[in-house]
């Protein structure tokens, strides 16, 4: 389908770094889902997502890294180091600090681009830790307004808070054809499609998301001979190249029919809610999108993915989740305890692999999966 | 008359057994994986039919299980280990509630319902600690057979305590331990205890019952069952042929499903 291989292109070749090539205005660089895009938007730059799931990037970092850390860290500074593609575009890098690697990371990023950090607090709920990200946010404005020389308005904020609006609209509408029963589209392909999100344009995305939903709705719908089982896919993101367990997932017949990871559903879940229209209150609101959806497990309290994963997989009618662990990221190995108990109570099945950007481990990692199939459709 | 093979391609070893149409395991093979897994699996698949008297094309359905299940040629199906386990362990001994498989290269715990229905399970990670591989090479550091192995841990003094589990390291461990004249039985108890140990870990994970079957290589190793025992306070069913139950419930599968599209 041609409405599907562009983002499968985007994702996977240099399309992207062709066009910015190009392009004279100023790319940034963006980790983690806690940058405002809108803000970078408004200012007339190119917001880009540099996260990486490559292995051999991740393996040339240990030249300036330990060698036990955790991949998405290794491979961003792996290719950050090498200047790969968007990475050596880039004209400044925002990194955000969930976690003890990328607290750490800046300095190393900083031997090779500029880069500013953005401190998250440990918490996100209380009103004090709002108003500290909201100061973290207010003083990017002026590093973002020096970079491309152009000062931020309310009408361009408000214009690019639209633009991204009206990419979570569309996003809403496809999660709706992949949750059908049978699904419309496979999980592999929908990860493609957000993780396109990560570097292309803005408003391209959205059209060409709008003419797949188009598509897809008009298509007869699937017509398996056996229903599919369906999966829910949570934990440590899955980053291109590194889609090693989506792929095995679905290979025999199941259907990843929502997943809710921060490289995927979570990154263009939510809407930016406004109450008011002044400058200060619409970057307020713009902070906001960026940090209380998040359901990283940075942060103390891990409840909100508890009741985020046990409402998508009610949503979505799924028949079990599948948990993610990236080796070293202790922290979501650290919440799968808790998730598994408490899906357990609620008499939904759930399988927790241990894995890292390697494909050593896929016949082990497949065994389980599928076995985790079988036991499924019983 | 119908015929189902079941195929269990493991990573040391590649068992192969047939079943008539009643279920009952008439004949098996068990071969050395070797480097290649698909010529392991031929070699004895074609000795099991050969000791039937039988043809290939008298097979009604060959069902692959295994490390290797994608490897094996003709296979009408693969299906996990997990699944074929947990049907080899129901059909032995109907009341199980808990498979422990101890293999070649990995360990498994399995969690089933009333009925013989898998409702978890939970495998060791990339690691050979206390599988099948990990007792070869300790078989071989201690100058001894691998099925001696557990006879003598059960007419130990006392296990000795061992301070790492990871092949190679335990490996060394056990070299300097008989450098310095540790009784050999003693080392083969510390060796069961600690194999032990990773399987009660992996049991804990899916929920310890009390009725427990032992499958896989490992459970041919006396003093790794009655460590395991020991551990989880139970006394398990140990089939006859334990590194059969894989295979067997491969073809039972076979069976099965033969008979649901019939």
């Amino acid at each position: 389908m041609d409405e599907l291989q562009y983002f499968r292109e985007i994702v996977t070749t240099d399309r992207r770094e062709r066009e910015l090539a190009g392009y004279h205005g100023r790319v940034v660089g963006c980790y983690c889902n806690f940058v405002p895009e809108e803000l970078l938007l408004a200012c007339g730059a190119v917001p880009v997502r540099l996260c990486s799931g490559d292995a051999a990037a991740e393996r040339a970092a240990e030249a300036i890294l330990p060698r036990d850390l955790c991949a998405v860290a290794k491979s961003a500074a792996g290719r950050v180091q090498r200047g790969d593609g968007l990475c050596g575009r880039a004209d400044l890098l925002i990194l955000p600090t969930p976690c003890d690697a990328k607290k750490k990371l800046g300095p190393v990023l900083g031997q090779f681009k500029p880069v500013h950090v953005l401190d998250l607090p440990p918490r996100k709920e209380s009103p004090s830790a709002q108003a500290f990200w909201k100061t973290q946010i207010r003083d990017l404005v002026p590093v973002i307004e020096r970079l491309t020389g152009t000062p931020l308005t309310r009408a361009a904020l408000r214009q690019a808070m639209d633009l991204i609006n009206r990419r979570h609209r569309v996003f809403r509408r496809f999660l709706a054809l992949r949750a059908a029963d049978p699904p419309r589209i496979t999980g592999q392909d929908a990860l493609f499609v957000t993780q396109a999100s990560f570097t292309d344009d803005v408003g391209r995305w959205t059209t060409q998301l709008e003419a797949l939903c188009e598509r897809l709705e008009q298509s007869p719908p699937p017509a398996p001979a056996v229903r599919p089982v369906r999966l829910l896919l949570t934990g440590a993101p899955l980053i291109w190249p590194n889609h090693k367990l989506i792929e095995l997932a679905e290979a025999d017949g199941a259907r990843v029919v929502i997943d809710e990871f921060c490289s995927g559903t979570q990154r263009v879940y939510q809407p930016v809610e406004l109450r008011e229209t002044s400058l200060p209150a619409l970057l307020d609101a713009v902070a906001e999108k960026c940090l209380l959806p998040t359901t990283c497990p940075c942060f103390v309290d891990g409840t909100d993915r508890l009741n985020r994963v046990q409402e998508l997989a009610t949503t979505h009618r799924v028949d079990g989740v599948v948990y993610h662990c990236l080796r070293l990221c202790a922290l979501f190995e650290m919440e799968a305890q808790a998730m598994q108990q408490t899906l357990r109570a609620r008499g939904l099945p759930m399988l927790s692999v241990s894995t890292d950007f390697s494909a050593e481990d896929r016949g082990q990692l497949q065994t389980r999966v599928e076995a985790f199939v079988e036991m499924l459709r019983g | 008359m119908g015929w189902y093979a079941g195929i269990d391609s493991g990573s040391l070893t590649c068992a192969a057994v047939l079943i008539n149409d009643r279920g009952a395991l008439c004949h098996s093979e068990v071969v050395l994986t070797g480097a290649r897994s698909r010529l392991a699996s031929e070699r004895a698949l074609l000795q099991v039919i050969g000791k039937a008297g039988l043809n290939a094309a008298d097979l009604t359905a060959i069902v692959a299980t295994g490390y290797g299940r994608e490897r094996v040629d003709g296979r009408t199906s693969a299906v996990t280990e997990i699944t074929c386990h947990a049907r080899g362990a129901v059909a032995l001994f109907p009341q199980t509630q808990l498979v422990l498989d101890v293999g070649g290269q990995d360990c498994k715990a399995i969690r089933l319902a009333p009925g013989g229905k898998v409702i978890d399970f939970a495998m060791n990670d990339k690691c050979a600690a206390g599988t099948g591989r990990f007792f070869e090479v300790m078989a071989r550091a201690l100058e001894i057979d691998l099925d001696d192995l557990g006879p003598l841990a059960l007419e130990a003094q006392r296990a000795v305590g061992l301070s790492n589990m990871c092949t190679v390291f335990a490996e060394s461990e056990v070299v300097s331990l008989v450098a310095r004249e540790e009784p050999v039985a003693n080392i083969a108890a510390g060796l069961c205890s600690a194999a032990a140990e990773r399987v009660r870990s992996l049991a804990q994970r899916v929920g310890v019952a009390p009725e427990v079957t032992c499958t896989g290589g490992g459970a041919l190793n006396s003093g790794l069952v009655r460590a395991i025992e020991r551990l989880l306070g139970v006394t398990a069913n140990v089939p006859a042929e334990p590194q059969l139950v894989g295979a067997y419930g491969a073809a039972l599968l076979g069976l099965e499903n033969h008979r649901g599209a019939a």
